[in-house]
């Protein structure tokens, strides 16, 4: 017996083993592959291990496909370019080298850069950008948030290097819609699929003018990015980035600790203050720069408590954003004054803001009839009792220790705050459907501030609209929001401003938390990325060894 | 053994067939649905239309006992539809991720087989010897730590510290030692423990008694009569838990970015991908159900005396 017993469990070891061991050989090849060592070439030059930079990313990459969303940013902006960028703020020439814009706002004349070439080594022609944005525009419906969609009515190549856009109406955000690096980028004639349609059908090769190439995938593990040899910027110092998929962050500390990757730049927030800290202290290299999105809470003006201003501006009263600034993010995310980043000048219209005051946020509440009953923690109207509920998406990291500081506050003045956790869809659903009190939510911030943004605000059913949808002036302000998207004039595109930042003041529809930062972490021997350009795209094009 | 194993092999057919309509009721009861999901992973906005056009392209419109029929039968020749999410075969994206997972709850049952065994035997052979309370003491504490937290103290330990191993990534055989031996641990300590309340057990019967009468060494009566008595239920209570390591593997494989089927099926709920979150439930119940027919059979084949009892 004894016998048959260690032979069975040596045979179920031995089995097992082998199929580890074998495994382990494929395995060790494929970790081979990875190594992109001497030998390999990008540019037609020999490279070494050092030119192999390695980030970590949550999620794997996609089917890169250049005109939906359905690839990580950073990917697509890596590999597509557009025909404009936004740098500091400012929308630049990228594969537009200059462009003119006719009196009445309705002709657009790019001239492309010259020279360009695909990673493929095909030439960069007007007709082949027009190919690429009429594949956007026929597949509209799924950008309701970019106005210029709406407004081309035709384009012309008068040749090669020139692309005219005839307008319906004046754009005032075509060139930054035209800066998203995702959908209106332009792919190679490669990447079109027989049908002519990437964002139907797919793309069948992901061709770009942008600075990397994908070289190779190894599908949940990592991306090898090359080098792109016909890049027609300034070439970035490594040969070869890549990219291994690490969705846990504690995870990603502990490789960057043990030198398995290079560098980290946090795009979802998942890096405390304390490990930022502690990194430093180690002896990394750190890096921030303020970004553009901000987070906020949006209320729901046409929910059941929230329909009434008074409550809505008790709690904007209520809300102390610095110690969520402080206590959430240890101070690496400055406290936001409204729903649009500082840096987005047309929304700085002096409107007034909220400061934390919850006297005036019980005088409201007083007023509006919900009293506070002896030995209650929670006001009371009619019965009912002063809940609301604060939903937020399972992927915003930090939701639920921002709630818990605002159910401190609202317990203050007698509001009680029902932290509410959904997964995206049921989260977008809800959201959609108006079945909540508050949103958390971070806004797109980049060039989608703040015509993008605005769009998606006054389309009705668009989730960005339901909030609004209890405003008693809701359709003065659409009215308002369309006029914005289409005004040349800038002084009277500031008064439209002046208006919808005062709404959003007056009927209290969104409560500002925090404006987010772009936190790099790297090994020492690195000199830093660019973090201007925003966490979303890991902009490491500048990154290079220390002599 | 023919009729035994013809009579195993014939009963896995309805229970096959009863999962798969489980899973296929299961997951249209999932809040939030497919159409409105894939609209949203499109980026498009979701209006009545849309969401008829999407209904129909996935063949969703259809009632649900001939979507089931359809899917059934291309589920028969293992063509589990596409992924509504990444539009490539279930199957490829299935077995993609079961390959890892599957050399990983591998590499711990090799663990599991290695250590409790012996430490099992060991404690039960001299209960309440200051060894015994040790390795209780060991199994208490194995079957306590959570899985997540004991992998980042490997890792902190092994690879931060003494830089032996690597945190993450599935490349070399020295990659899964780690996740391996978290994945391992709990399940070690539980059937170390079990084991040792086996011998425990069985070292009091009867039989034991008679058989010192007849004066066997005792190490003939532990490994002839009391170590096969002992292992069944230890066998029977792994092959229980090859399965649910197989669908609980998510948590080790997220803590060493391990590429298994946890990552696979995360997305695929999150998404809402109705054919990948079938075809997983499908592939697991099936792997569930053949290990145990294998455990069975090791069983049967450790105490010959089960054919003939459940023949008769």
């Amino acid at each position: 017996m004894k016998k048959r017993i260690m032979t069975l469990a040596l045979l179920v070891a031995a089995v097992l083993l082998i199929s580890g061991c074998s495994t382990g050989q494929t395995m060790t090849n494929a970790s081979k592959d990875r190594q992109v060592r001497a030998g390999e070439e990008a540019d037609g030059q020999k490279e070494t291990e050092e030119d192999v930079l390695v980030l970590a990313y949550p999620k794997d990459l996609g089917d890169m496909n250049p005109h939906t969303m359905t690839s990580p940013m950073y990917a697509q902006d890596w590999v597509y370019d557009g025909l404009t960028a936004l740098v500091n703020g400012e929308i630049v020439p990228e594969l537009a080298e200059s462009w003119e814009i006719s009196g009445d706002g309705k002709q657009y004349i790019f001239h492309l850069r010259k020279g360009v070439k695909f990673s493929d080594g095909s030439d960069l022609t007007a007709e082949l950008v027009s190919k690429n944005i009429q594949d956007v525009i026929d597949n509209k419906e799924g950008y309701t948030f970019l106005q210029c969609l709406e407004e081309i009515t035709s384009m012309e190549v008068p040749d090669k290097d020139t692309l005219v856009m005839h307008l319906a109406h004046p754009c005032n955000s075509l060139l930054s819609d035209l800066s998203f690096n995702r959908p209106l980028v332009i792919a190679g004639e490669a990447a079109f699929p027989d049908s002519g349609s990437i964002y139907r059908d797919g793309v069948k090769k992901p061709i770009g003018t942008g600075m990397w190439t994908v070289k190779e995938v190894v599908q949940d593990q990592y991306t090898l990015f090359a080098r792109n040899p016909y890049y027609w910027g300034e070439k970035p110092s490594f040969s070869y980035v890549r990219v291994e998929v690490i969705p846990e962050i504690e995870t990603v500390i502990n490789a960057l600790k043990a030198g398995e990757i290079d560098m980290y730049i946090d795009v979802n927030d998942g890096l405390s203050a304390d490990v930022y800290r502690e990194l430093e202290g180690l002896g990394f290299s750190v890096d921030m720069a303020e970004g553009t999105q901000v987070t906020s809470l949006s209320l729901n003006t046409a929910g059941e408590i929230l329909g009434d201003v008074s409550v809505r501006q008790a709690l904007s009263w209520a809300t102390d954003n610095t110690v969520i600034s402080e206590m959430v993010y240890g101070g690496l995310q400055k406290p936001a004054s409204s729903y649009f980043a500082d840096s987005i000048s047309l929304a700085q219209t002096g409107a007034d803001r909220y400061d934390c005051q919850p006297k005036k946020a019980i005088q409201l509440l007083e007023e509006a009839g919900w009293k506070l009953e002896e030995g209650r923690d929670y006001r009371t109207k009619d019965g009912a009792e002063l809940e609301v509920d604060m939903l937020y998406d399972t992927v915003f990291k930090n939701g639920k220790t921002i709630g818990l500081v605002l159910q401190e506050q609202y317990k203050n003045v007698g509001v009680k705050l029902n932290i509410c956790e959904e997964d995206s869809q049921i989260f977008r659903k809800k959201w959609k459907e108006g079945d909540f009190g508050m949103i958390l939510y971070r806004s797109w911030g980049g060039s989608y501030e703040p015509f993008a943004t605005l769009a998606a605000m006054r389309t009705d059913g668009d989730k960005f609209s339901t909030v609004q949808k209890g405003m008693e002036n809701k359709e003065e302000l659409d009215r308002v929001m369309s006029h914005a998207l289409r005004e040349t004039n800038e002084e009277k595109l500031r008064e439209d401003f002046a208006y919808i930042m005062d709404s959003f003041f007056e009927q209290a529809v969104y409560i500002p938390l925090t404006v987010s930062s772009t936190l790099a972490v790297y090994n020492s021997s690195l000199e830093g990325p660019d973090l201007e350009g925003g966490k979303d795209v890991m902009p490491v094009g500048s990154v290079k060894r220390k002599q | 053994m023919r009729n035994y194993l013809q009579r195993k092999l014939l009963g896995m057919l309805p229970l096959l067939l009863l999962v798969s309509a489980a899973a296929f009721a299961l997951v249209r009861l999932m809040p939030g649905d497919a159409a409105t999901a894939y609209l949203n992973a499109m980026n498009a906005p979701i209006t009545e239309a849309a969401l008829q056009k999407v209904q129909k392209d996935l063949g969703l419109d259809k009632p649900v006992a001939v979507q089931y029929g359809i899917w059934l039968k291309q589920a028969l020749s293992l063509d589990f539809g596409l992924s509504y999410m990444t539009k490539r075969p279930v199957i490829d994206e299935l077995m993609r991720g079961f390959y890892y997972t599957a050399v990983l709850t591998g590499s711990a049952v090799v663990w599991i087989i290695v250590f409790s065994l012996p430490l099992g035997i060991l404690a039960g052979r001299h209960p309440g010897s200051f060894m015994d309370q040790i390795i209780r003491a060991m199994t208490f504490l194995g079957s306590s730590i959570p899985s997540f937290w004991l992998g980042f103290l490997l890792v902190e330990f092994f690879s931060l510290r003494l830089k032996l191993l690597p945190v993450q990534g599935a490349g070399t055989l020295k990659h899964i030692l780690l996740p391996s031996i978290t994945l391992a641990c709990s399940y070690l300590a539980m059937y170390t423990k079990m084991l040792r309340g086996g011998i425990v057990e069985h070292s009091g019967r009867t039989y034991v008694l008679y058989a010192r009468a007849r004066g066997l060494k005792k190490k003939t009566i532990l490994w002839r009569h009391i170590l096969p008595n002992a292992l069944n239920p230890v066998l029977t209570s792994l092959g229980l838990s090859l399965g649910s390591m197989l669908s609980g593997a998510v948590i080790v494989e997220n803590v060493f970015a391990w590429p298994g089927m946890g990552r696979v099926i995360v997305h695929a709920v999150a998404g809402r991908d109705y054919p990948v979150i079938q075809g997983y439930i499908l592939v697991i119940a099936a792997v569930y159900i053949v290990l145990n027919l294998g455990v069975d059979i090791l069983c049967a084949m450790l105490n010959p005396g089960i054919f003939t009892e459940e023949e008769t």
